[in-house]
C-alpha cells in the first residue's frame, strides 16, 4: 500500500513539475517576499546571485526615480494563447507595475524557450523610455541572450536602464512632483507631533478639571482616577516626552488636593476654616505616605465641626497591615520562584512591609500559563511580510525582440 | 387605515422604487458611455500617434532609397487621407467605424509596403534613426490594437447592459444607442515589423 501511495505521490509530483508553463496571472509575484523583491525566477532561468543582484539594483533605482522595474523570466509561455508582448502586457496590467498616480512601472519580460525577450513601459514612462529607445537597448544587448547568457544579458540590460533612468534631466523629470518615502514620513511626524502636542493640552486640562472634583467630598476613586490618568500620561511621555515634561513638572510643583479647597457649612452656608486636629500613629503615617489627607473644618459663625478624610495621591500603592490596621504596607520586593510557561504556572513571591509598625507580609502569587503562539511571525528583508505593486497601467508601450 | 389610502401608499411606494432604480440604470448607462467614448478617445490618440510618425519616418526612408517614389508617395497620401476622416465619439455608427477603420487600414497596408521596401536597403536598416522610428512604428501599432481591444470591451459592456431586460426600457426611453464595434482588419493581423 505504502509503495502504491509513494509511486502516485511521485507521478503526480512529476506531472505537475511539467505541467508548469505559467499564465499571465499564475506567474508568482516576487512582491509575496517582500516589498524589495523585484524579479520573479519560478523556472531559475536566471541564477540566484544574479536575482539577487537584480533586486538590489531595481530597490535603488525605486529610491532613486521612484520607478518600478520588474523583471520576470520564465522557461515557456503557450504561444497558442499569447504573443510575447501580448503575455508581457497583460502581466503588467495584472500586477499594475508602477505607482498609480505616477505610471512609471517598467516589466522586462524574458521566456527561454520561445526565445522572446520584451520591454513593456507604463503610461508616465513611455514618453521618456520610448519604444524606440527600449528597441536601442534590447539591440545593444541582444547579444548576450542569443548566446543563452541571460544572467549577464539582464544585469547588462538593467544596469543600462538603471543608467539611463539617472541620468541628470531624467531623473529629475522622474522626480518632478515625486516625494521620496522619507521627506513624506519626516513631514508626516512633524505634523502628528505636532497634533500629540495639542491633545495632551487638552487631556492634561481634562485631568486637572477630573482632580478637583466636587468641594470637600472624598470620592474614593478619584485618586484611581488619578492614578490611571497618570499612567495614561506615563504611555503619552513615550510618544511625546518633551510636553510630558513641562506638564511633570508643573504638577509636581504645583499639586493640587481636594482638601485645600475650603468647605461650606451644612447648617448655615457659612464657609469653613480648618482646624488642626489630633492624629494617632497609623493615620499621621498615613498623612505622611499621602495616603489620606486629614482636616478638620470649622465654622465661624455656627461653630460646626466637620472631619475629612480625603485620599491621597499614593493610596492605591498601599495594603493594610494586620498588624497595625493602617493602610501603609507596601510592597517592597518581588521575587518570581518559576517563570510560567504554555505548560505550567508560574509562581512569584510578594513582600510587604508596612512603614508604620515595621510588619512584614509574604505573599505567595500565581502567575498565569502563556498562550500557545501557532505559526510565526513572517520576518523578511526590507519591507517585512509581502509588499506590493503601485497599481499602474500600461497603455501598451515598450518594445521586443526575438534572440 | 382606510382601504384606498393603504392601497394609493403601496402604489406610491412601488412607483418610488422603480423611479430610483430607473435612475440608478439610467447613471450607470451615461457612466458605460462615457468609458466608451473615453476609450475612442484612447484609439483615436494612437492612430494619431501613427499618423505623427510617418513624416519622419517617410524622411528617413528617403535618404536612403530615394528612388522609391512611389511607394513614399503612396505612404504620404494614406496618412493624409486617414487624417481627414474624423468621426463624432458621440455619435459612432457602424458605418463610420468601418470608414474610419478602413481609412486606417490603409495607412497601414501602405506602410507595410513601406517596411517591405526598407529591408532590401541594409544602409536604411542599420541607420540608428530607422532602427528607432521602426521601433517606435511597431510600438504604436501595439498601442491601437491595444487601445482598440480596450474599446471593445467598453462598448461590448454597454451593449450588453442596454439590451438587457428590464435595463432596455430605460435605454429606449433616453436613446441609448449601441455602440459598434472594431472588427479584426482584413489580411493584415500583423504589425508591420522589420525582421532585423
Amino acid at each position: 500500500m505504502k509503495r502504491i501511495l509513494l509511486s502516485l505521490f511521485c507521478l503526480c509530483a512529476f506531472l505537475f513539475a511539467h505541467a508548469a508553463v505559467f499564465t499571465h496571472e499564475t506567474v508568482p509575484s516576487p512582491k509575496t517576499q517582500g516589498q524589495n523583491y523585484y524579479v520573479a525566477n519560478p523556472d531559475t532561468v536566471l541564477s540566484l546571485e544574479t536575482v539577487q543582484e537584480l533586486n538590489a539594483l531595481c530597490t535603488r533605482l525605486n529610491a532613486n526615480t521612484g520607478v518600478e522595474l520588474a523583471v520576470v523570466a520564465i522557461n515557456a509561455f503557450d504561444e497558442d494563447h499569447y504573443t510575447a508582448y501580448g503575455f508581457a502586457l497583460k502581466l503588467f496590467n495584472y500586477w499594475g507595475i508602477g505607482s498609480a498616480d505616477r505610471n512609471t512601472g517598467v516589466l522586462i519580460f524574458l521566456a527561454r524557450q520561445n526565445r522572446d525577450i520584451q520591454i513593456i513601459t507604463g503610461k508616465g514612462i513611455e514618453g521618456m523610455l520610448t519604444d524606440g529607445k527600449c528597441g536601442e537597448l534590447l539591440d545593444d544587448n541582444l547579444l548576450y541572450f542569443a548566446d543563452n547568457d541571460f544572467d549577464n544579458g539582464m544585469l547588462a540590460l538593467c544596469k543600462d536602464i538603471e543608467e539611463f533612468l539617472m541620468q541628470s534631466e531624467n531623473r529629475s523629470e522622474l522626480m518632478l512632483g515625486w516625494v521620496p518615502e522619507d521627506t513624506v514620513l519626516a513631514d508626516t511626524l512633524l505634523a502628528w507631533i505636532f497634533i500629540g502636542f495639542i491633545i495632551m493640552v487638552l487631556m492634561a486640562w481634562l485631568g486637572y478639571k477630573r482632580l478637583q472634583g466636587k468641594p470637600g467630598q472624598p470620592e474614593e476613586n478619584i485618586m484611581k482616577r488619578a492614578a490611571d490618568a497618570q499612567m495614561g500620561m506615563g504611555c503619552l511621555s513615550v510618544f511625546f516626552p518633551i510636553p510630558m515634561l513641562f506638564f511633570y513638572l508643573f504638577y509636581r510643583f504645583f499639586p493640587k488636593h481636594p482638601q485645600t479647597r475650603p468647605m461650606i457649612c451644612k447648617k448655615c452656608g457659612h464657609e469653613m476654616e480648618s482646624v488642626p486636629m489630633e492624629l494617632s500613629k497609623t493615620q499621621l503615617k498615613e498623612q505622611e505616605l499621602k495616603v489620606f489627607a486629614f482636616v478638620k473644618w470649622r465654622c465661624p459663625a455656627c461653630g460646626a465641626e466637620e472631619t475629612v478624610k480625603g485620599d491621597g495621591r499614593d493610596k492605591y500603592k498601599y495594603k493594610t497591615c494586620a498588624a497595625c490596621g493602617g493602610l501603609t504596607s507596601l510592597l517592597t520586593k518581588q521575587q518570581t520562584i518559576s517563570r510560567a510557561t504554555e505548560f505550567h504556572e508560574g509562581e512569584r513571591r510578594d513582600t510587604y512591609t508596612c512603614q508604620c509598625c515595621g510588619a512584614v507580609k509574604v505573599q505567595t502569587v500565581r502567575l498565569p500559563r502563556k498562550h500557545i503562539v501557532l505559526g510565526g511571525s513572517s520576518s523578511g528583508s526590507g519591507g517585512g511580510g509581502g509588499g506590493s505593486w503601485g497599481g499602474g497601467s500600461s497603455s501598451g508601450g515598450g518594445a521586443g525582440r526575438s534572440f | 387605515m382606510k382601504k384606498e389610502t393603504l392601497i394609493s401608499i403601496i402604489v406610491i411606494a412601488v412607483l418610488g422604487m422603480i423611479v430610483v432604480w430607473a435612475i440608478g440604470r439610467y447613471n450607470a448607462f451615461v457612466t458605460m458611455q462615457e468609458n466608451v467614448e473615453s476609450a475612442w478617445g484612447q484609439v483615436e490618440n494612437q492612430y494619431q500617434r501613427r499618423a505623427d510618425l510617418v513624416p519622419n519616418l517617410v524622411a528617413t526612408v528617403k535618404g536612403y532609397a530615394a528612388h522609391e517614389q512611389a511607394t513614399l508617395v503612396g505612404v504620404m497620401e494614406a496618412r493624409a487621407k486617414a487624417t481627414q476622416v474624423t468621426i463624432d465619439p458621440t455619435n459612432v455608427t457602424p458605418e463610420q467605424l468601418a470608414q474610419y477603420q478602413a481609412a486606417q487600414g490603409e495607412l497601414s497596408q501602405a506602410l507595410g509596403r513601406l517596411m517591405a521596401v526598407a529591408e532590401r536597403y541594409p544602409d536604411l536598416k542599420a541607420s540608428e534613426n530607422f532602427r528607432q522610428l521602426a521601433d517606435q512604428l511597431e510600438g504604436t501599432e501595439n498601442r491601437i490594437t491595444y487601445a482598440r481591444s480596450l474599446f471593445n470591451d467598453c462598448a461590448k459592456e454597454f451593449n450588453a447592459a442596454i439590451r438587457r431586460f428590464p435595463g432596455n426600457i430605460v435605454a429606449s426611453m433616453f436613446g441609448f444607442e449601441r455602440k459598434a464595434y472594431f472588427e479584426a482588419d482584413e489580411g493584415a493581423e500583423k504589425a508591420p515589423t522589420v525582421a532585423f
